[in-house]
């Protein structure tokens, strides 16, 4: 995977540019917007990690500016602004995802991760299947090994963004984002006790445990 | 007021405006009196005159002169006109009511004037003034006609000279009231600039004097002195989050650094090491979100985010914070009870008031998780929509619950839970920039969390 960072913090760009490669990609670095959105233009990356303030040409501008060029490189913005407005207007902007800093590298790593392979799954799937899992998207049930599985609206959701995001890294902080439209932290750790209670319904008395926890970073649903 | 400073001000500007506007107005009447006084009536016997003369001549031309003569005697007598008259070529004159020919009249065919002095009647002579109009028959005789205007003439000259001093009597005393009420407004406008000018360069604590006048310039003073009064909230306010950050990030930052301290300066074996520095990632952590926490209520209280309200839907919003908490409260043996009533939509920001709520819910569950229930309500009342969360545990004594809304009070039962504090300061900023009412009600048992919303 080779990605392009453009961000002019020398010491930001070091450190995520060094925690990438550790994790296998190919990393360029680039500290300055316009010659960013060259290279970004001229080459192939597979994802962007954009930061907003840059010299000569801000991070929203160079977004625009390979959208409306019909280069559709999946972008992740990265801005000390992290107002939930701000996010909208990145998104607005062209990008596919956006993090506030200051970030958990895990957090970036995760949702790089689920945008570059975005796609990928149609979303006009209506059944959804991992090992002996099934959801039915439009019936809104759920059976594993062929039993039927009781699930509340909102614990169903949260499966729902797990099986899309199988083998996957999902943060709590993606899962609030998406299953309440949440953009804030609420402190406690209400996320890891749905996930609890899912894995009541959804692991206990089956086979094998799909969903697991990844220390430091969050949840993924696998085999 | 020294006029030098002021020279172009308003003051003359006005006066002087006023001046030319009423100099303008009266100016247009009496010219129209003239017209209708003087000019009318001069034009009525010029006609007159003129009719007369055509009606002679043509006379003269189906009947002769004999004839004639006899209708200027007629005339004389009854005609329209005062004064009749033909005269020979030589100026002669035949008939009618005149002795001589009027001098320094030519028979021009057009208008002239003349005058006489008549002491037939009465004591006085008396000076007559005559319009007349003169006229050459084909014969080289001459005709004229005459309309005595000297009552006319008097009132002329009686009427323009009134219309004169009228209008210089207008013109002074429009510039003088023009000044007076200029110079009144202005002496009250300028009294508010000295004062507002004294408390800009140093004497804060001062505001306008209000005279007691219902009028616009006592609404500019009132606002103005709130404007002062909003400023000086928020300078106090701007004190009050730097003394708040100063305080609650020093000790936070304080631990870190004794913790790196402790990893660089102590022999640690590698699994230590590894352990202090994931804590200390953790106080940077918490020094962050307390930072972020500080700074979003002070950018909530500063009405920046005022202008992004739309219509929300708080039912959705309960709902979905309790499906957010349920599984949590569940397992803490709490439950919840909601009392909602349908369609209930206020305006505001979906996000704040979202994170708002949870706030609530997340203080009834900490502090009051020995009790069974947390109620969640919403009611129409008449001035607008209420929405409370009561929880049933010890609740907060009278004394503490305005302090429970300042930033870093948690009461003392509760320093064990982790959290920084801030969540009610957090929910009290945002029902303002809502203008809703926050209320700390004792439901004993338990406290009452009220936010009432106003009519939309």
């Amino acid at each position: 995977m080779k990605l392009l960072i453009i961000e002019d913090d020398p010491i930001a760009s070091d450190y995520l540019a060094k925690a990438l490669r550790e994790k296998n990609f190919v990393v360029d670095q680039v500290d300055d917007g316009m010659e960013g959105l060259y290279r970004a233009n001229n080459e192939a990356y597979d994802a962007l990690i954009v930061d907003r303030m840059l010299p000569s040409l801000d991070g929203l501008s160079i977004i625009e500016t390979l959208r409306k060029a019909g280069k559709d490189t999946p972008v992740m913005i990265v801005s000390a602004l992290g107002d939930v407005d701000e996010r909208v207007r990145g998104l607005r902007a062209g990008g596919d995802d956006y993090l506030a800093k200051p970030y958990a590298f895990a957090e970036l790593l995760a949702r790089l991760e689920i945008m570059v392979h975005r796609g990928s799954a149609g979303a006009a799937q209506t059944k959804l299947r991992v090992a002996d899992l099934e959801m039915d998207l439009l019936s809104r049930s759920v059976k594993r090994a062929g039993q039927a599985i009781e699930l509340q609206p909102r614990e169903f959701m949260l499966l729902e963004f797990l099986m899309r995001h199988t083998g996957q890294v999902v943060t709590r902080t993606m899962l609030l984002e998406s299953v309440w439209d949440y953009h804030f932290d609420p402190q406690t750790n209400v996320i890891d006790v749905h996930i609890s209670r899912l894995r009541g319904k959804v692991d206990k008395g089956f086979d094998k445990p799909l969903i697991q926890t990844i220390r430091g970073a969050g949840y993924s649903l696998r085999e | 007021m020294s006029k030098g400073r002021y020279r172009y001000s308003i003051d003359l500007r006005l006066s002087l405006a006023s001046a030319a506007l009423t100099a303008g107005g009266v100016a247009l009447l009496l010219s129209f009196i003239y017209w209708f006084a003087v000019s009318q009536p001069k034009d009525e016997v010029a006609y007159t005159l003129e009719e007369e003369v055509a009606r002679l001549q043509q006379f003269y031309d189906r009947e002769g002169l004999e004839m004639l003569i006899e209708e200027i005697g007629r005339s004389a007598a009854q005609g329209d006109a005062d004064y009749y008259a033909l005269s020979e070529e030589n100026f002669d004159v035949l008939a009618g009511d005149l002795m001589n020919w009027p001098e320094g009249v030519p028979a021009d065919d057009q208008l002239h004037s003349f005058s006489f002095l008549d002491d037939t009647g009465g004591s006085f002579p008396t000076i007559h003034h005559v319009r007349a109009w003169g006229y050459v028959l084909p014969d080289g005789r001459k005709l004229i006609v005459g309309k005595d205007v000297t009552g006319a003439q008097a009132i002329e000259n009686k009427l323009t000279l009134a219309l004169w001093i009228a209008g210089a009597l207008t013109l002074v005393v429009s510039i003088g009231m023009g000044l007076v009420l200029s110079h009144n407004l202005l002496a009250r406008v300028n009294t508010m600039n000295e004062t507002i000018l004294q408390i800009l360069t140093g004497r804060s604590g001062e505001r306008v004097p209000l005279s007691g006048r219902d009028d616009e310039f006592e609404a500019l003073a009132r606002h103005f002195n709130r404007m002062l009064d909003e400023k000086e909230g928020l300078v106090a306010k701007i004190r009050e989050i730097t003394n708040d950050i100063a305080h609650d990030l020093r000790t936070p930052l304080a631990r870190l650094r004794r913790r790196v301290e402790s990893v660089l300066a102590l022999s640690m074996a590698e699994e230590e090491k590894q352990e202090t520095l994931e804590r200390v990632l953790g106080d940077a952590d918490a020094i962050l979100d307390t930072f972020n926490a500080l700074l979003k209520i002070a950018q909530i209280e500063s009405g920046t985010l005022r202008d992004q309200m739309e219509t929300v839907d708080l039912d959705a919003i309960l709902r979905a914070a309790v499906e957010l908490y349920e599984p949590l409260a569940e397992a803490e043996g709490v439950r919840f009870e909601l009392d909602l009533t349908p369609e209930i939509e206020v305006r505001g920001n979906k996000h704040l008031l979202a994170q708002s709520i949870t706030n609530l819910i997340d203080n009834a569950l900490k502090y009051a998780s020995d009790a069974d229930r947390i109620e969640i309500r919403t009611e129409r009342r008449a001035d607008g929509v209420a929405c409370s969360v009561r929880d049933f545990g010890p609740g907060v004594p009278e004394a503490d619950r305005e302090k429970v809304l300042d930033r870093y009070v948690r009461l003392d039962s509760s320093r064990s839970k982790p959290g920084t504090g801030l969540g009610l300061s957090f929910v009290a900023a945002v029902v303002e920039l809502h203008g809703a009412k926050l209320e700390l009600l004792d439901a004993a048992p338990g406290l009452c969390v009220r936010i009432c919303f106003p009519l939309a």
